[in-house]
């Protein structure tokens, strides 16, 4: 009897000791203590290479939906530069609609960036820990608002009023948020790549990282359409075009980047990430499902077919019968047919015509492996498919290739466009520039493809012939075709001169061709006419009506506080 | 749940921001549910019981904990099919426009709603824009809250539910000296079906792509000039759009959610019959090895009562690719593989 006693004093003991144990530990932070099994915002963020880690990310996955389809169906094809005779029609004619694929695709891709940025700002501020250095938190935080600028150039110039955010924790139970003028977003923007270029350091921290000189070349982007933005009757402001100019050459100068000789080794595999990139989009090639989103996906639909790749669904794509014509060398014969040659390397660089021969990419045909020589079809319709970002097979690249999983890099920003943007901020309102800096920057693009350099007298008449807008726009459509970047040039002249830019689109034929080499292989001279029975959906329409595209019907209805007027952004 | 959030918040897509799990509202369920089990009849060899089951319920949502009036889930890989919850409404109805048939003249397509470029200027009625054959919605409300004469999100609306209002089994089991029958009747009463897929295997313009159509889909709207020049469809009565190279159109015709393609989901299946023999004890007992032998014929899903067009009224929810168990399609056909009929034959032989 007395023994159970005691063992029950000494259970009663144990259990009020134990409940004092535990009303200790279950003070309120104890439940807030970050689990030590697993990765989470509250313990990661713990030194420079997680930091580094956590933005890493923005470099690639977040602007997947982006690259995929939507950067050259709204880029190059809504543009002009590039069409498909079968598919993406509504881009092609200019007709994108508010369900459109690509229209939500972009949109909702450009709100990752912005969404995944936000994340990014606040998670490192708010957890980063010690022994992370505060010179790579200012850095990754940078990076950062990098991209959510970026996203924001993108969503305001194919939207124009967009919501702005920076903190999407604060959002999410709010149902209010207004779209804020596309004006406050481009001074938004600059305001915050203003911050960033101070903020990013001169040599980037690794390979492929942005720096300064990404930022800074990125506001001469955002100054020169700017100055159009913050236009008076049509006139451009000077100081934005100042701007322009001023970072454009301080890149040129500074950034120790420099143009490749050869055009063609801007897209010859591997090219990433080379002496003339600013900013890329970082793809890796990793097989299986982990590397769906973290590859490449637009060659798939580039390759004009699956015996020179993994697949090919770039059959139906080529060249405008429009873009063509804008090659020196290849001259209008009558309405319906071009003729020519070009010395301009761009153009083998970035569309195949049939009989060029490219021993880099190898082609399968009947079980034999060639070097590829673009095949010449005949027929009404043939295509000038797409070299550019197209890579070949796994033998060219030297490992196994997956469909939609390629490694090649997407330009975002290269060392070119800072010299044609310093020449057309020259030209600024006037209606040509003859400064000598001017035109030596634009001829170190134009004379890189293999032309003769632009002069500013004619080298027949000596009667003066100045640098204009129009030959720089033209410049800047070879140089950047399939870039997705001809739409946005587009829009940057639609700001200041919307006719103008209404007359270049509706002037545009769009419509079917056939190629003829006069020798196969290693033609000379190629003759293009128009298919005779294709007589319609060669023109398009473009007006103020349809030129931006239309908030996604899905988002309007989803949240109907879009359709309230647009307010300025602080 | 998790928290579906507009695409701008950035949750949508490859690379997206996980949405947040919340706790998102509070919904109510009333229901009642009746069985009646009887005996019909009972001799000495014949024997008949029926059980029949009956239910029935309402879901309600109740409120939200936060300031959304709604919460949309949309299958972007649907065409954006979306269905909506709101409070005082069951969850997940489909959400779409409503369609009133085909535009059959130049003349009813100016009396009507028609959608709007981004001035808000109309659409021209031409071939590439709106035109005879295209599919006409109901211009429902606007901005004010009133019909404002333009086809937008304003006009999308409840299209259907795909909750029944009723549902029950039926069996019979009738025993007669060694026979046992056994048959069971299933069906629910009252829930719609949004057929996604006879909306895609309708779009005859896109027979290039070597894609099966219906049958229906021959009948679309041909658009020719009657004898004073002015455009008709001439295969009248047809509910089927034109064939167009015109994005905007085939976007109108078959881009958008509609009505169109909602249907009554109610079906009776006989779901299982089944009839067995025991051999009778007599006949037994003349032997001593085998001491029961029994003989079954049975078949499951033989046949189905449905004014459903779609394989099969059963269609569950979406469950392919990129849908997760947060964001199912409820009550949308996109092809599932139908039920099969199962006949099977079975005999025991007890030793």
């Amino acid at each position: 009897m007395k023994k159970i006693n005691i063992n029950s004093i000494h259970f009663l003991l144990g259990l009020i000791i134990s409940v004092v144990i535990i009303s200790v530990g279950c003070k309120k932070n104890f439940l807030e203590k970050p689990p030590t099994d697993s990765i989470v915002d509250a313990n990661f963020y713990q030194n420079d290479e997680q930091v580094m880690a956590a933005t890493s990310l923005l470099y690639s996955k977040v602007w997947f939906d982006y690259n995929d389809k939507a950067s050259y169906n709204l880029g190059d094809f809504r543009a002009g530069t590039a069409f498909s005779a079968y598919n993406d029609r509504g881009n092609v004619l200019f007709n994108t609609t508010d369900i459109t694929p690509e229209n939500g695709a972009a949109w909702r891709s450009f709100y990752i960036v912005v969404g995944q940025s936000n994340l990014a700002i606040n998670n490192i501020n708010k957890y980063s820990g010690p022994s992370v250095s505060p010179q790579v938190k200012k850095i990754a935080i940078a990076e950062a608002r990098f991209m959510r600028a970026v996203a924001y150039r993108y969503l305001t110039m194919n939207w124009g009023d967009v919501p702005v955010i920076e903190n999407n924790i604060a959002l999410l139970n709010d149902t209010t948020v207004s779209k804020n003028t596309a004006k406050s977003i481009w001074r938004f923007i600059t305001r915050e790549m203003r911050a960033v270029a101070a903020d990013l350091p001169e040599t980037p921290q690794a390979t492929g990282r942005i720096s300064k000189w990404s930022a800074e070349g990125m506001l001469a982007r955002f100054y020169l359409t700017r100055a159009g933005v913050e236009a008076t009757g049509g006139v451009r402001n000077q100081q934005f075009l100042d701007s322009a100019k001023y970072y454009a050459q301080r890149v040129i100068n500074n950034s120790g980047r420099s143009l490749l000789n050869n055009y063609a080794n801007l897209f010859k595999y591997p090219y990433d990430n080379g002496a003339e990139s600013l900013f890329e989009l970082q793809w890796v090639a990793l097989p299986g499902d982990p590397g769906y989103g973290v590859g490449n996906s637009t060659p798939s639909y580039f390759n004009f077919s699956a015996d020179m790749s993994v697949e090919g669904w770039g059959g139906d794509k080529g060249a405008t019968w429009w873009m063509l014509s804008q090659y020196d060398g290849i001259a209008a014969s009558g309405d319906t047919m071009l003729k020519g040659r070009t010395l301009d390397q761009r153009l083998k660089a970035t569309f195949m015509l049939p009989g060029a021969s490219y021993p880099e990419i190898t082609q399968t045909i009947n079980h034999v492996d060639q070097k590829l020589i673009f095949p010449n079809t005949g027929g009404d319709v043939t295509f000038a498919s797409i070299k550019k970002y197209v890579i070949g097979k796994s033998v060219d690249v030297g490992f196994i290739l997956e469909a939609q999983r390629y490694p090649n890099n997407t330009y975002m920003l290269r060392l070119a466009e800072m010299y044609l943007i310093y020449a057309e901020a020259s030209v600024g309102n006037g209606a040509a520039t003859s400064d000598a800096t001017a035109v030596e920057y634009f001829n170190k693009v134009h004379t890189r493809s293999g032309l003769a350099p632009y002069t500013i007298t004619d080298p027949i008449s000596g009667a003066p012939h100045p640098l204009t807008l129009d030959v720089i726009l033209k410049e800047r459509f070879i140089e950047f075709a399939l870039e997705g970047m001809g739409w946005y040039d587009l829009v940057s002249l639609h700001y200041y001169n919307p006719d103008k830019a209404y007359s270049i689109l509706n002037s545009q034929d769009r419509g079917l061709y056939n190629i003829a080499p006069d020798a196969f292989p290693n033609p000379t001279l190629w003759t293009f006419k128009k298919t005779p029975w294709a007589t319609t959906e060669r023109k398009i329409i473009a007006n103020s009506g349809n030129f931006l595209l239309p908030i996604p019907a899905q988002e309007k209805s989803q949240a109907p506080n879009l359709s309230k007027p647009a307010v300025d952004y602080p | 749940m998790d928290n579906p959030l507009p695409w701008y918040m950035g949750t949508n897509g490859t690379g997206s921001v996980g949405n947040p799990t919340v706790n998102i509202g509070a919904l109510q369920t009333k229901g009642w549910g009746i069985t009646i089990n009887s005996t019909n009849v009972t001799s000495k060899d014949f024997k008949w019981e029926t059980n029949l089951n009956l239910s029935s319920f309402e879901t309600k949502i109740k409120k939200f904990y936060s300031d959304a009036a709604f919460v949309d889930r949309t299958s972007w890989w649907l065409d954006n099919w979306t269905q909506r919850s709101a409070v005082g409404q069951a969850p997940w109805l489909f959400r779409g426009y409503i369609a009133e048939g085909l535009f059959q003249s130049v003349d009813e397509i100016n009396k009507s709603a028609v959608r709007v470029d981004n001035n808000g200027v109309r659409l021209p009625a031409d071939v590439n824009h709106v035109w005879i054959g295209d599919v006409k919605y109901k211009d429902i409300s606007g901005p004010k809250g009133v019909p404002d004469g333009i086809i937008d999100f304003h006009d999308e609306t409840n299209i259907g539910n795909p909750w029944p209002k009723l549902f029950g089994g039926f069996t019979n089991s009738f025993s007669y000296k060694g026979f046992d029958i056994s048959i069971l009747i299933t069906g629910t009463f009252g829930n719609d079906i949004y057929n996604h897929i006879a909306k895609i295997n309708s779009e005859a313009s896109t027979i290039y792509t070597s894609r099966n159509l219906l049958v229906s889909a021959m009948d679309y709207a041909r658009v020719e000039n009657d004898k004073n020049g002015m455009p008709m469809i001439i295969n009248k009565g047809t509910n089927v759009p034109r064939i167009t190279n015109s994005q905007i159109a085939n976007d109108n015709n078959y881009g958008t959610t509609s009505s169109k393609w909602v249907e009554d989901g109610s079906f009776v299946r006989l779901k299982n019959v089944s009839i067995s023999y025991n051999l009778p004890a007599a006949f037994m007992a003349r032997q001593k090895l085998v001491r029961g032998i029994r003989a079954t014929i049975g078949a499951q899903n033989v046949a189905t009562i449905t004014g459903y067009s779609g394989f099969d009224p059963e269609v569950g929810s979406y469950v392919g690719a990129n849908a997760n168990t947060s964001n199912q399609a409820i009550g949308l056909d996109n092809g599932r593989y139908p039920l099969t009929p199962i006949y099977t034959f079975s005999l025991n032989v007890n030793f």
